[in-house]
């Protein structure tokens, strides 16, 4: 297991400071503002197969289920963990997440350490 | 000579840092300079086209600007207290130079003078490393404040040869430089007649209590170079030993105290920015803005209070001041221990913005228009002044541009019409 994450999420400032807080720790990471893009990019070979995905749900043109579930039917994002984010706290909302394969669930706000944390809890960071 | 980027990194033990100098100056670069050593000590100098703007070293041994200030005797111990401890209040005001000049103990001219000297001695004592890496970072970096004039890197080159040389001799018996721990030998060698004068009495009546070379140049009020002279004989003599004590990596006591490193500026912009979407008018735009103001008052008193000190009542007031920006038109913002009064703002907000109604459309969007550019700037301004006191010019720079993602995006609300 790697340790390469890709954020994908539709605001610019969430991307750019879990992006900046896991590279602190020591772990790589990708982002894209929408999922479209971001398959467009795994597709092309543009970037690695990510070893853990943070997934906005509220996202442009296709949402964060339909992105992880899309991720879950290719076989090489098979190994690929799925943790969602999102600003809605519903119990539904979380059992839609597990349902579409999703590992973990982080409500915004959050704090950066809680998406280190549960990243480190699957990932660990390189020296 | 053409700048190559493999030259940008690697040993100074193939470059020493006047060869790196001479190469950054010749090809007028701007960016900073890390230099590293394997015990995690760290210092970083920023460059300017070509020419050294700013220096940070960052152990807890380092040359400040109160150690400079009085070893030129520019200022005693006191006068540098009563500034530090004015300083601790208010981490967003002023700087400790500036304190003195407003206390009139400096003038201008000699905190410019003191802080020149400062960049130049950290830097003559960086090119003793022989051992450890460097790398240049090119582009526009943050220095940690607005330094004295750029300092030419013939004239600091022309200083590391000169006192790369007269210290050689000297090494021996200082082996850290400056920051050599030393103590007193009570059982001096038998042959020594024990007698001193007055400037080496003073001298050795402070090694217990000051210890490094520095600390006692700066308790004598005198150049540290001309102190390391007269303590080598002592050492020589084994009337002072050398301590074998390592150079901590981190900042020096009162930056120490005033670092706002440990603050969360990344958590405290993600709940903004879910606060802002739930906004769903502009009035609630405008009074989120101002709560953002307060949050971030908020968080600093408590991350300041964390590191044992209290923050000043009036530390939101001087800023605004500062930076002029205490109201919006003919409102003044009403503030009481660091916050905004948000009941008082909302309600000039709500007559404000009722003048669509009365006064037609263009007064309530002038006045959100106006007060959205006020608000982001007093936000600006204050996470301007956290970044201030966090050494990394990379984080800095991170920092800044996650907040300028947030403030973009507040922007784009700037147009009610």
């Amino acid at each position: 297991m790697g340790n390469l994450v890709m954020v994908i999420d539709d605001s610019l400032t969430v991307r750019k400071i879990v992006e900046t807080s896991l590279r602190r720790n020591g772990f790589e990471a990708v982002s894209f503002p929408d999922g479209i893009e971001a398959i467009n990019a795994l597709m092309n070979g543009e970037v690695p197969t990510p070893d853990l995905l943070l997934l906005d749900i509220g996202l442009p043109k296709v949402d964060g289920y339909e992105i992880a579930r899309i991720f879950k039917r290719k076989e090489r994002f098979g190994k690929t963990i799925i943790i969602m984010l999102s600003g809605r706290d519903g119990m539904f909302d979380k059992l839609k997440g597990r349902l579409v394969g999703a590992k973990g669930y982080i409500t915004k706000p959050f704090k950066t350490a809680e998406v280190v944390d549960a990243v480190r809890s699957f990932l660990s960071p390189t020296q | 000579m053409a700048i190559n980027q493999q030259l940008l990194r690697g040993s100074l033990n193939e470059f020493g840092l006047a060869e790196i100098l001479q190469m950054l100056g010749f090809n007028r670069m701007t960016g900073v300079l890390y230099l590293r050593q394997a015990n995690r000590w760290t210092a970083i100098i920023y460059f300017v086209d070509g020419a050294i703007a700013a220096c940070t070293d960052l152990h807890t041994e380092a040359l400040t600007i109160g150690d400079v200030l009085q070893q030129l005797n520019l200022a005693t111990a006191e006068q540098i207290e009563r500034a530090y401890a004015q300083q601790l209040t208010n981490p967003l005001g002023k700087r400790l130079g500036e304190i003195l000049v407003d206390m009139r103990t400096i003038t201008p001219e000699q905190l410019n003078e003191a802080l020149s000297t400062q960049v130049l001695w950290i830097v003559r004592e960086l090119a003793r490393w022989s051992q450890g890496t460097y790398e240049f970072l090119p582009g526009q970096h943050l220095a940690p404040r607005t330094g004295p004039e750029p300092l030419d890197v013939t004239r600091a080159t022309m200083e590391i040869l000169r006192y790369t040389h007269e210290w050689e001799p000297m090494a021996r018996w200082l082996p850290n430089g400056m920051c050599t721990q030393l103590k007193m030998n009570f059982d001096p060698p038998a042959s020594h007649p024990l007698t001193f004068d007055l400037d080496t009495w003073q001298l050795i009546s402070r090694v217990t209590m000051f210890q490094s070379v520095r600390r006692i140049a700066t308790a004598v009020r005198r150049p540290e170079l001309d102190v390391a002279r007269l303590i080598v004989p002592l050492v020589r003599d084994g009337l002072l030993t050398v301590l074998n004590t390592a150079t901590k990596p981190g900042l020096p006591g009162p930056a120490a105290r005033l670092s706002l490193e440990s603050f969360d500026l990344f958590s405290l912009l993600i709940s903004m920015e879910q606060r802002w979407l739930r906004c769903k008018n502009p009035l609630e735009q405008l009074i989120a803005l101002a709560t953002f103001v307060n949050q971030t008052m908020g968080n600093l008193t408590e991350t300041y209070r964390a590191n044992g000190l209290a923050l000043s009542d009036t530390s939101l007031q001087e800023l605004l001041v500062r930076e002029r920006v205490t109201g919006i038109d003919g409102y003044q913002f009403k503030i009481r221990d660091n916050q905004i009064d948000i009941e008082d703002f909302s309600q000039h907000c709500r007559r404000s913005l009722s003048g669509l109604e009365t006064a037609g459309i263009s007064t309530a969007a002038d006045f959100f228009n106006h007060a959205t550019q006020v608000l982001l700037h007093i936000l600006r301004a204050t996470f301007m002044a956290i970044n201030s006191r966090v050494s990394s010019p990379i984080e800095r720079q991170q920092n800044q541009e996650a907040w300028e993602a947030l403030l973009a995006g507040f922007a784009g609300a700037e147009s009610m019409n």
